[in-house]
Order: C-alpha cells, then structure tokens, then sequence
C-alpha cells in the first residue's frame, strides 16, 4: 500500500499525501514518514494521550473535577490543531468516562450523545460509543436501553475486529442478563463466526449466553485469524 | 472464610475506639480508631457523603415514638453495617448502646439496614498500612497518605434530637469479602490498563485514548485495535 519503494514517499498516516517530514514518537521507540498535517495531528494525540496518562494520580484519588478540568482545557488550548474531530471526539469520550466513574451517570449519557454527533472513525469506534452510553444508562438502572444501545451498536460487524468482537460478546451477555434478558439468538451466528475465527466449535450449551462465556474461556489463549496473520508476517 | 479471620483481628480492637464526646457540630474529625498494627491514627472516614436526610428523619422517628420508654435525656448508639459490594447494608449490628430499651434500638437498626453507601465514599482502595496520624486535615484525602488498612470506613455521627431526648448515633461500614475483592480486581484492572496505555503511547499514540477507556471500562487491552508495538 505505501510506496516507500518509489521516489515520492506516501504519509504512513493518511496513505494520500506524500511525506514531507518525518514524525518521532515521545518515547524515541518510533519514528515514521509523514505529511505536515499528519504530523501536527501525531503529536496532538500524543500530547493528549500523555495527558491522560498523566492523569493516573487524580485517577485513583478519584479527583474527578481536576479530571475534567483538564479535559476542558486541553481541548480549549488545542482546538485550533484539531483535525476532523478527532479531538472533538476523544475529550467528549473521555469526559463521558470520567463522569461515569464519579457516577455522574446522566452528564456521561448527554457527553455520549454529544460524542456521537461527530460520527464513528470504524466499527470498532462505534462499538465502544455504544459500550459506554449502555454503561451509563445501566448506572441509571435503565437496563432494557442499555441492551438495546449495545445491540444497535455491535449489529454494525466487521471482520476486521474480531478479536474485539470476542471480548464484546462478553458485555453482550452481561447488558443482556442485566436486562433480565436471554442473548437474543440472532447473535449465534456472531458467535459462531468468531468461533471459527479461532478456530474452534462453539460450545454447545444450555442457553446462548453460556455458550458465549464457554467460547470466551475456550478460546483465551488462542490466536484470532488476523493475529495469526501478523504473527505469521513476524516471524 | 480470609474475611472472617482478617476481621476476627479487628473487631477486638473496635471495642477500643474511641469517640470524643459530640455536639451538633461533630466533624469527621471527631472519631479516632485505633488500629491493631500501628497504633493511634486517624480513621478513614466516607468522603464527601453523608446519610441521606430520610434516613435521618426515620431515626428521628424512631426516637420520637419511643422517647417516652426512654429513661435519661442524653444517649448514645454504636452500629456496625456490613456492606455488600453494590454498598447496600449487608447486616447491620448493635455495637453498644446506652439505651437499654430493644423496641428503639431494633427502630434504629432498621432505619440504617436502608442505607447505601457509595463505593465512591468508601476508602479501601489500598492496602497501604495507616501513617502514624499525619496528615489530618481535610485534605488528607487528596494526599493519599492516610488511607485505609482495611475496607473500613467510619461516618459522621448522625445527632438526633427528639422528644427531649438527645442521641448520637455512631456508625461504622465495613465492606464485604466481596466488595474487598471487586475493588480488588478494579484496582488490578486499572493498574494494567495504566502500563498498557504506556506501551501503546510508546508505540503510536492514536488509538491508545480510546483502547484505554475500554480497558477500565471492560478489563482488556484490545491488541488488535491498539498494538503495544509498532510492527516493524
């Protein structure tokens, strides 16, 4: 896909543009060829990223509104460098999950839906938007929505995301039970994929549910089709 | 059960708490514990919570409906709540009372098998050894340097004055086995998400923040969207 054979080099970034300039990670671990404004974005998602991560100590101290405040800076300071939301997107996200922490449950509701409005980058994206506006109305104890938020969700498959989809499956379960509920069975076949994803039968079970939970310990230290791929190119 | 044992170790030294005579006007402040492997130091107590008022006005009632039976004007009881992990009361025990009289304290005891405390409220998020009473005031909080040896938290004394009869009630919230392991396992989660948010910032930040929430939110590091490394 990069042409970093030809003469021109491609932005490892975006793919489109060619690259300009070269970006280094903070760590000094990577370094890759990118365009200009690919480079500004690089270091905007580093700097956030550090920020929260930097963030830990407040974290456990459970400093929610230093949290926040942090946030609501970092976006004011950095608005101008943002680039198709991606800021936008990821201080609403993370507001949205340090309000449920300090289970400020309806204000981390309204942040998703916020977050929402500026779309999905790809279905793993959107199945996390809905993952934590389903854990925001379960801390309101509207269970029944939060089912059917997750579900609506994670109906948006892609293979690319199996590995992801295996975890999620999990989460299906719990929203599900939580709701007082039975996996609704249009999901077996979503089980079964992912079972042949790693390679093996999905487990024969009772109930849907327990089916899930048996795949999921089945298949725990297994390889999904895309890891092995990868591991395979390593090696 | 380990629960049972490691608390059969604290529940002798609870007879030893002290408490400081209170008016109104009691703080948090105003208990001290002392604790069987350090001595003298300052109980942790619930952060920025307190018993919700309906709570109140039934112990007020209680004391209101029974006040007749009682006998003396100024009184004091000691509750013990056990906490399930969602902060419900588990099972709620009369420590000491100088009351005397069953029908009220059974009221009392009813009025607190109501409450809920937060897991917010409750300090057990380490198993740091108390500090030999530094720290205080009310930051001590935010200084992380007195926290709780164990799931135990003791909450602002509720002063109930009715029908001439004045009462405080004292409470102390322990936490369940089960509620000790999930904060446990949240600590453990949140510790493994942290070093993986590390490695994948050492690898490319991009998708890190969002691999991150999803980490404390659901306990895994998703490799597939977030590699700790960069393929070469």
């Amino acid at each position: 896909m990069n042409s970093e054979s030809g003469a021109t080099k491609v932005c490892r970034k975006c793919n489109e543009r060619s690259a300009s300039t070269s970006y280094t990670n903070r760590s000094g671990q990577h370094s890759e060829p990118v365009c200009e404004p690919c480079l500004d974005l690089l270091k905007l998602q580093e700097d956030f990223g550090w920020g929260i991560h930097a963030m830990e100590e407040l974290d456990e101290q459970e400093r929610y509104d230093e949290m926040l405040a942090w946030i609501d800076a970092f976006e004011a300071a950095n608005r101008h460098r943002d680039q198709g939301n991606w800021l936008a997107r990821n201080a609403g996200s993370h507001r949205a999950f340090v309000l449920w922490q300090a289970e400020r449950y309806e204000e981390s509701l309204a942040e998703c839906e916020k977050c929402d409005q500026f779309g999905f980058e790809d279905a793993w994206y959107r199945w996390a938007a809905g993952s934590a506006k389903a854990s925001a109305l379960e801390g309101l104890g509207r269970h029944d929505e939060a089912l059917a938020v997750f579900e609506a969700a994670f109906r948006h498959q892609d293979a690319r995301f199996m590995y992801s989809a295996r975890h999620l499956m999990r989460n299906l379960v719990k929203f599900s039970a939580n709701a007082g509920k039975p996996v609704d069975e249009s999901w077996r076949d979503l089980a079964k994929a992912i079972a042949a994803d790693y390679e093996v039968e999905l487990p024969v079970r009772p109930t849907l549910a327990e089916s899930i939970t048996a795949l999921f310990e089945l298949t725990e230290d297994k390889l999904s089709s895309r890891q092995r791929t990868e591991q395979a190119k390593k090696s | 059960m380990r629960f049972r044992n490691v608390f059969a170790g604290f529940l002798v030294p609870l007879a030893l708490m002290t408490m400081t005579p209170l008016g109104c006007g009691g703080t948090q402040e105003d208990y001290s514990v002392i604790s069987p492997s350090s001595g003298l130091s300052s109980a942790p107590a619930a952060k920025e919570w307190e018993v919700p008022e309906a709570i109140v006005e039934t112990l007020r009632g209680c004391v209101k409906e029974h006040a007749g039976d009682v006998k003396g004007y100024r009184h004091e009881a000691r509750f013990k709540l056990n906490l399930e992990e969602d902060g419900t009361v588990h099972e709620v025990t009369m420590q000491q009372s100088t009351l005397h009289l069953d029908k009220l304290e059974s009221c009392l005891q009813e009025a607190l098998a109501g409450l809920s405390i937060p897991a917010s409220a409750l300090l057990i998020r380490s198993s740091e050894p108390f500090s030999g009473g530094e720290s205080q005031g009310k930051d001590r909080a935010y200084q992380g340097v007195v926290q709780a040896a164990a799931p135990i938290v003791v909450i602002a004394p509720i002063i109930v004055i009715a029908a001439g009869v004045t009462l405080g009630v004292y409470i102390l919230a322990v936490a369940t086995e089960e509620a000790i392991e999930a904060v446990k396992r949240r600590n453990a989660v949140e510790r493994m998400c942290y070093a993986y948010m590390y490695r994948c910032l050492g690898a490319n930040p991009g998708n890190c923040n969002a691999c991150f929430r999803e980490c404390k939110r659901h306990g895994y590091w998703d490799e597939g969207k977030c590699p700790l490394s960069k393929p070469n």
